[in-house]
C-alpha cells in the first residue's frame, strides 16, 4: 500500500491479513467500519476474533469470503489464503475458492439451510458444483459426510427437509457441508449461539477434532470471550473496527493488556462471582408465586401425546429471583406460559401472591396479567416498530382502568427514568434503539403497570455481554428498589448463576433438579445439571493445548 | 392430505353457494326485469297480458323465496335455464362463447407469469444500479393503469402506428396478440412486484449466504434456492388475481370486439338476463375455487414445511 514499507511475502498457508481497511458507502458518505486489521490463522489454529455487535467481526468475515454487501469498500490492505490474495477477485475466481479452499459455519442452523429442498441435495450441491461428483453419484459421499459428522441415520436424513431436524443435526449438516471438500480455511460465524448449552459442547468439539484430524485453520467469529478461551489457540479482540489485543488464549484471559478486554471479561456472567445467597436469608418471606404439580399435555397427529410438563412444582419467595433453566424442548416455555395465564394446564395449581391462576377466565383474567408481566426473548420483534418508545411503555395503562393523559405521561416519564433510558431517546421509534435500549424499553414497558411479578423469558440471551451485565445490573436494582419477584427462564446457566436465589432444572417435563442457587450449582442431583453445568463456557480452559500449540 | 382436499372442497361449495346467493339478491334489486326490457317495445305490440304470459313461462311472476329455491334446484340439476334475450338454453350460450375467453384467459396466464419472471429477473441481475430501480418500479406503474387503456394504447401503437399485428381480417392467433396483451399486464404486474419484494427478501435469508459460500453463482443460487421459494407467495397471489382476470375479459372482448363469456355477461347485466347473469357468476366462481383449490396442492408440493403443519392442524 505504500512504498515505505516493504510489503512482507504473504505465507505459504493459512490465512494472513494485513492493515486490512474498509468503509461502507451510503449516499456517498463512506463510513469506516475497519481501520488497519491485521491476523493470521496458520494451518490447524484456532483464532477466535471476539467483539461485540458493531464491532467489525462480520464485515471481516464477509470479506474473506467475497461476500460483501454492495456499498462495501475496501479502503487498503491485504488479504492472503496461502499464497492466493483474495482481494479483487473475479467472480469466477471465487466461485472456485469458496466451498473448496474455505468454509463457512454460519451462525443461525435455523435459517442457514433452504427450507424446500432436502438435506441430501443442499450437501449433494458442494460436490456438483466443484465438478467433483455429478448429480447421479453423489449419493455416497453424501451418505458419507453426514455419517462423519455424526448424524445417526445418514440415509434416513438423506431425504429429510431442515425442519424435520433439531437445531444441533441442522448444525452438523451445516458443519459437513463447509468441512465437505476439507478446505484450507473455516470461518465459524457464532456457530453455537443459537443452540443450546449441551448441544453446543458437542458441536465445538467436532469442529475441534476435525479441526485436529485435518489441520484445518479455523477462525472462530463470536462475541462469547469464554468460548473463546475454551476453544481457541489465539484470541484477537475487535472493537470498532480496530484491533484491541491479539495473543495467545492464557495471556489475553490472564494479563488482558487493554481496559476493552478487561471490561469484557468482567461482564462475562459466567466467571462473575455467583448472587450472593445472603439475599435470601434476610428473613423468612411468603411465596409470590407458587406452583403446584403442573401437568401439561399436546396432541400430536399420529404420534399420540406429548407430556410436556410432567407434575412441576416450585415456590419463590417475594422479593427474589426463580430460574426455570431447560433447553428447548424442556417445557420452560409451556411453563411459563401457564404462569402468565396464557394457557390453561390440564392439572395442577398455580398461586401468584395467594390467587388461583388456573381457574381465572374472562374479566378476572384481564385484570390478573397487570399483577404479573412479561419481558420477551427478541427485543426486536417484542416491541412496534411504528409506535415511539413513550407509546410504547404508555400502551399497557390504556388497557386497564382509563388514566388520563397527564398521569399516563408522568407514570411513563417516571418508569422510563427508572430503567436509565436518555430522555432523548423516548420520541424515537425502536429501530433507532441499540439492543440493550430496546429491552429497557421493554422492561419499562412491564414495569408501568406496577406488577408483582416480572417473568423475564431469555431477556438478555439475544444482548451482547457488556449489555447483558448492563441489563442484569438494572434487574438488581430494581429488584431490591421495587421488591420485585423474578421468574427468569432462560437456557443460559450461565447468566442464572449471576441472578438466581433459587433454581428449578426442567428436563423433558420434569423438574430434575431444584434448591438454592448455590446449592445447585456446588452440588448438581442429577445427571443432566451435571451436563448443563459442564457446558457453561469458561469452565475449562485449554491451557494444556494452547501450550502444545505454541510449542509446535 | 385427503382431510386437506375434503376441507378444501367442503369450502369450494360453500363459496359456490354464496356467490349464487348473493349474485340472485343482486338481480332481484335491479329495478325492473328481462322480460321488460325484452318485450316492452311498443312495436312488438304486446298486451300486458302477454307479457304476463312471458313472466309465467320464465317464472318470474312467482314470488322470490319461491323462485330462488326453483333456480337453485335447476343449478344442481345442470339445467340453467333460459336466456330471456336469445331465447336459447343457457348452456348453449355458455358452451359457444366459454372457449374463446378460455383460450384467451389461458394465454394471457402463461404470458402474464413469463412477464413477471422476466421482469424480476432483470431487475435482480442486471448490473446497472439504474436499470435495476427503473425495472423494480415498473410494475407499480403497470398496477395503476386501466385494462381498457392499455387496450387502446396498444392498438393505436402496436397495429395502426407500427403495424405489427394486422386489426383488419387478422388470423387466427394474430388476432390474439393484442387482447392476450391487454389482458396479461395487468396481471403481471403484481405478479412481478410479489416476485421482486419475495426474492428481495429470500436473498437476505442465512441459507442464500451458505449457498455462495459453497461456490454456487449468484444465478445458480436464485435458481435452486431462491425462486423456489420466492414462487410460494406469488402462487398465492396469482391464484386471487384470477378475480382480475374475469373482470378484464370482460372490458377487454368489449374493447377487441370479441366473443366470449365476458362480452356475454355485460351482455347479460345490460338486459338483466338473470338467467345467463347467475350462470356465469356460478362458472367464475367454480374457476375461482379450482384454481385456487390448485394453487393450494402445488403450495403443498413445493413447501414441505406446510406439509406438515397442514397434517398437525387438520
Amino acid at each position: 500500500m505504500t512504498l515505505s514499507r516493504p510489503t512482507p511475502q504473504p505465507p505459504e498457508s493459512g490465512l494472513e491479513i494485513r492493515d486490512l481497511s474498509m468503509s461502507y458507502v451510503t449516499l456517498g458518505q463512506a463510513r469506516p467500519v475497519l481501520h488497519g486489521l491485521s491476523l493470521s490463522v496458520k494451518p490447524g489454529e484456532v483464532l477466535a476474533l471476539v467483539g461485540e455487535s458493531g464491532s467489525g467481526k462480520t464485515t471481516t468475515a464477509q470479506a474473506i469470503l467475497g461476500l460483501l454487501p454492495a456499498n462495501a469498500r475496501i479502503d487498503g490492505g491485504s488479504v492472503h489464503l496461502g499464497q492466493q490474495s483474495l482481494l479483487g477477485l473475479s467472480d469466477r475466481a471465487w466461485m472456485q475458492l469458496r466451498g473448496r479452499r474455505i468454509g463457512l459455519i454460519p451462525q443461525d442452523p435455523g435459517s442457514s439451510l433452504n427450507p424446500v429442498r432436502t438435506v441430501g441435495a443442499q450437501l449433494a450441491e458442494v460436490f456438483v458444483v466443484h465438478g467433483l461428483e455429478t448429480r447421479w453419484s453423489v449419493r455416497e459421499r453424501v451418505l458419507d459426510a453426514l455419517a462423519e459428522v455424526g448424524l445417526p441415520d445418514p440415509a434416513r436424513h438423506h431425504d429429510q427437509y431442515p425442519h424435520e431436524l433439531s437445531g444441533g443435526m441442522r448444525q452438523r449438516v451445516l458443519i459437513a457441508m463447509a468441512l465437505a471438500l476439507r478446505p484450507e480455511l473455516v470461518i465459524a460465524d457464532e456457530p453455537t449461539s443459537a443452540l443450546d448449552a449441551t448441544v453446543q459442547r458437542h458441536v465445538l468439539d467436532m469442529i475441534d477434532r476435525l479441526r485436529a484430524e485435518r489441520g484445518t485453520a479455523v477462525l472462530l467469529v463470536t462475541h462469547d470471550l469464554a468460548m473463546a478461551g475454551d476453544r481457541a489457540d489465539r484470541i484477537a479482540v475487535l472493537r470498532n473496527g480496530r484491533l484491541e489485543e491479539q495473543g495467545c488464549v492464557t495471556a489475553v484471559l490472564a494479563h488482558p493488556v487493554s481496559a476493552y478486554t478487561r471490561r469484557l471479561l468482567s461482564d462475562i456472567p459466567s466467571l462473575a462471582p455467583a448472587r450472593s445467597p445472603a439475599i435470601l436469608r434476610e428473613r423468612r418471606r411468603d411465596a409470590a408465586v407458587t406452583v403446584e404439580n403442573l401437568v401439561q399435555r399436546f396432541a400430536t397427529r399420529g404420534r399420540g401425546t406429548i407430556q410436556a410438563l410432567d407434575g412441576v412444582s416450585f415456590e419463590v419467595a417475594r422479593g427474589t429471583t426463580h430460574a426455570i433453566v431447560g433447553e428447548s424442548g424442556s417445557g420452560k416455555t409451556t411453563a411459563m406460559r401457564a404462569i402468565v395465564g396464557l394457557q390453561r394446564p390440564a392439572s395442577g395449581r398455580i398461586l401468584v401472591g395467594g390467587e388461583e391462576v388456573t381457574g381465572l377466565r374472562g374479566e378476572d383474567l384481564r385484570q390478573f396479567r397487570r399483577r404479573v408481566q412479561l419481558v420477551y426473548q427478541n427485543p426486536f420483534a417484542s416491541l412496534d416498530p411504528r409506535q415511539t418508545v413513550r407509546a410504547i411503555v404508555e400502551e399497557p395503562l390504556l388497557n386497564f382502568d382509563p388514566v388520563p393523559r397527564a398521569e399516563r405521561e408522568r407514570a411513563a416519564a417516571q418508569v422510563l427514568e427508572r430503567v436509565a433510558l436518555p430522555d432523548e431517546v423516548w420520541d424515537r421509534r425502536p429501530v433507532a434503539l441499540s439492543g440493550g435500549q430496546r429491552q429497557r424499553v421493554a422492561i419499562a414497558r412491564a414495569l408501568v403497570l406496577k406488577p408483582e411479578v416480572l417473568v423475564l423469558d431469555e431477556a438478555v440471551s439475544a444482548l451482547d455481554v457488556t449489555v447483558q451485565a448492563q441489563i442484569l445490573r438494572l434487574l438488581d436494582e430494581l429488584q431490591r428498589d421495587l421488591g420485585l419477584t423474578y421468574l427468569f427462564v432462560s437456557h443460559d446457566l450461565s447468566v442464572v448463576r449471576a441472578i438466581a436465589d433459587s433454581v428449578s432444572v426442567l428436563h423433558r417435563g420434569r423438574v430434575v433438579d431444584d434448591g438454592p442457587a448455590h446449592r445447585v450449582f456446588a452440588a448438581p442431583r442429577s445427571e443432566h445439571t451435571r451436563a448443563l453445568i459442564a457446558a457453561i463456557p469458561g469452565g475449562q480452559p485449554r491451557s494444556a493445548r494452547t501450550l502444545e500449540g505454541a510449542t509446535s | 392430505m385427503t382431510t386437506i382436499v375434503l376441507h378444501r372442497l367442503g369450502q369450494a361449495v360453500l363459496v359456490l353457494w354464496a356467490a349464487f346467493t348473493l349474485s340472485f339478491l343482486l338481480v332481484q334489486m335491479m329495478p325492473g326485469d328481462a322480460v321488460l326490457i325484452r318485450f316492452l317495445d311498443p312495436n312488438m305490440g304486446m298486451t300486458p297480458e302477454d307479457i304476463a304470459r312471458i313472466r309465467a313461462f320464465y317464472g318470474s311472476d312467482q314470488p322470490v323465496v319461491q323462485q330462488y329455491v326453483f333456480t337453485a334446484w335447476s343449478f344442481l340439476r345442470g339445467d340453467f335455464g333460459y336466456s330471456v334475450q336469445s331465447g336459447v338454453p343457457v348452456w348453449d350460450e355458455i358452451a359457444l362463447n366459454l372457449p374463446p375467453t378460455l383460450t384467451l384467459a389461458g394465454l394471457a396466464v402463461l404470458v402474464a407469469g413469463a412477464l413477471a419472471v422476466v421482469l424480476a429477473w432483470a431487475a435482480t441481475l442486471s448490473p446497472f444500479g439504474w436499470l435495476r430501480h427503473a425495472l423494480g418500479a415498473l410494475p407499480a406503474v403497470m398496477i395503476s393503469l386501466p385494462v381498457f387503456w392499455i387496450g387502446i394504447m396498444l392498438v393505436q401503437v402496436v397495429s395502426f402506428r407500427l403495424g405489427w399485428v394486422s386489426v383488419i381480417a387478422p388470423g387466427p392467433w394474430e388476432r390474439l396478440v393484442l387482447p392476450v396483451l391487454t389482458l396479461a399486464l395487468p396481471i403481471a404486474a403484481p405478479l412481478a412486484r410479489v416476485l421482486l419484494s419475495s426474492i428481495e427478501r429470500i436473498e437476505r435469508q442465512a441459507f442464500v449466504t451458505v449457498a455462495r459460500a459453497k461456490g454456487l453463482s449468484r444465478q445458480a443460487t436464485l435458481w435452486r434456492h431462491v425462486l423456489g421459494n420466492a414462487a410460494l407467495p406469488v402462487l398465492a397471489v396469482g391464484g386471487l388475481l384470477l378475480g382480475e382476470l374475469v373482470a378484464g375479459a370482460v372490458v377487454t372482448e368489449t374493447v377487441f370486439g370479441m366473443n366470449g363469456l365476458g362480452r356475454l355477461a355485460e351482455r347479460s347485466v345490460r338486459t338483466q338476463d338473470i338467467a345467463v347473469l347467475q350462470a356465469i357468476v356460478v362458472i367464475s366462481a367454480l374457476g375461482f375455487v379450482l384454481v385456487n383449490l390448485a394453487v393450494d396442492l402445488v403450495s403443498i408440493v413445493l413447501d414441505p414445511r406446510i406439509r406438515r403443519t397442514r397434517e398437525a392442524l387438520a
